[in-house]
């Protein structure tokens, strides 16, 4: 778990014109449950009132390699989208998958491996999300 | 490639996120109903922690689990009854208050203002000179759509 407390400016990643998270936001259109948990999960990462830890974890398969995870339930299924540091609080989502069981994948974690060399090698940009745009 | 951060408004992965909401204007109810029940967790914890209260405390004064509190304070839990939580502000020496009201919308109308001004010379020609201005005027108005 992360501490609480700390803002945290919520980027998502951007390669070669393709933004995986709002993809994935995307693919969840005719599932408002689960798109309203997954922007909710997003806002509540840079909402310093939230009193809350962050609903994020060491992703398992990975520890101490830069690779988090912030994790939604929505039902029975897991909406994960995995996610680094970068700079001075800003966390970067990569992309985003739907899972009915909590370990990842050896796919997702090459992906996630993947794009955070990419990141890290600066081969991909990153933008913060703009919340207001949620807001009714 | 230069990393860099994009400004935000005008990104192009924003606007990417501008388009998914527009396909579908029930994904905007969702995300403000959760912003909602995520306010009542953080005014529930608030109220608690002002009175000094553990989760147990208030748990044993209103003769449930302490198990209860905790999954009222949590982030996405949205099974509230307005009866209990109107028992918890009391115990908490607050007040309940639910408000239902029509939706206010902002409508902007352009208004038009002209002024003339007239010039006569002695010779007998009048110049006119208009100027127009167009401002914007936001009217709040309470009601149906």
């Amino acid at each position: 778990m992360l501490p609480s407390g700390i803002i945290y400016t919520v980027c998502q990643m951007e390669l070669e014109g393709v933004y995986p998270v709002a993809d994935f936001l995307e693919s969840l259109v005719n599932d408002t449950k689960s798109f309203g948990a997954v922007v909710d999960g997003m806002r509540r990462m840079s909402d310093p009132r939230w009193h809350g830890t962050p609903n994020t974890t060491k992703l398992k398969g990975d520890p101490y390699k830069g690779i988090f995870e912030l994790r939604m339930k929505c039902g029975n299924r897991y909406l994960r989208l995995p996610f680094i540091f970068s700079g001075e609080c800003e966390a970067v989502l990569m992309f985003g998958e739907i899972k009915k069981k909590a370990a990842p994948t050896p796919t997702f974690m090459n992906r996630a491996r993947a794009y955070r060399d990419k990141l890290n090698s600066k081969e991909a940009n990153y933008e913060p999300i703009d919340f207001t745009q949620f807001d009714e | 490639m230069n990393q860099s951060i994009l400004p935000s408004s005008t990104s192009k992965g924003n606007l990417r996120f501008r388009e998914i909401i527009k396909s579908n204007p029930a994904l905007l109810e969702e995300v403000a109903d959760a912003k909602i029940f995520n306010e009542i967790a953080h005014q529930l914890y608030t109220l608690r922690r002002e009175k000094g209260f553990t989760q147990k405390d208030l748990a044993d004064k209103i003769k449930l689990k302490q198990s209860h509190i905790s999954r009222w304070e949590k982030a996405g839990y949205q099974g509230y009854k307005i009866k209990v939580l109107s028992k918890l502000a009391r115990t908490l020496g607050g007040s309940l208050e639910v408000n239902l009201r029509p939706r206010s919308h902002n409508y902007t109308v352009y208004c038009k203002y002209e002024e003339k001004d007239q010039t006569s010379y002695p010779n007998g020609i009048v110049h006119t000179r208009t100027e127009s201005l167009v401002l914007p005027v936001t009217i709040s108005a309470f009601g149906s759509k």
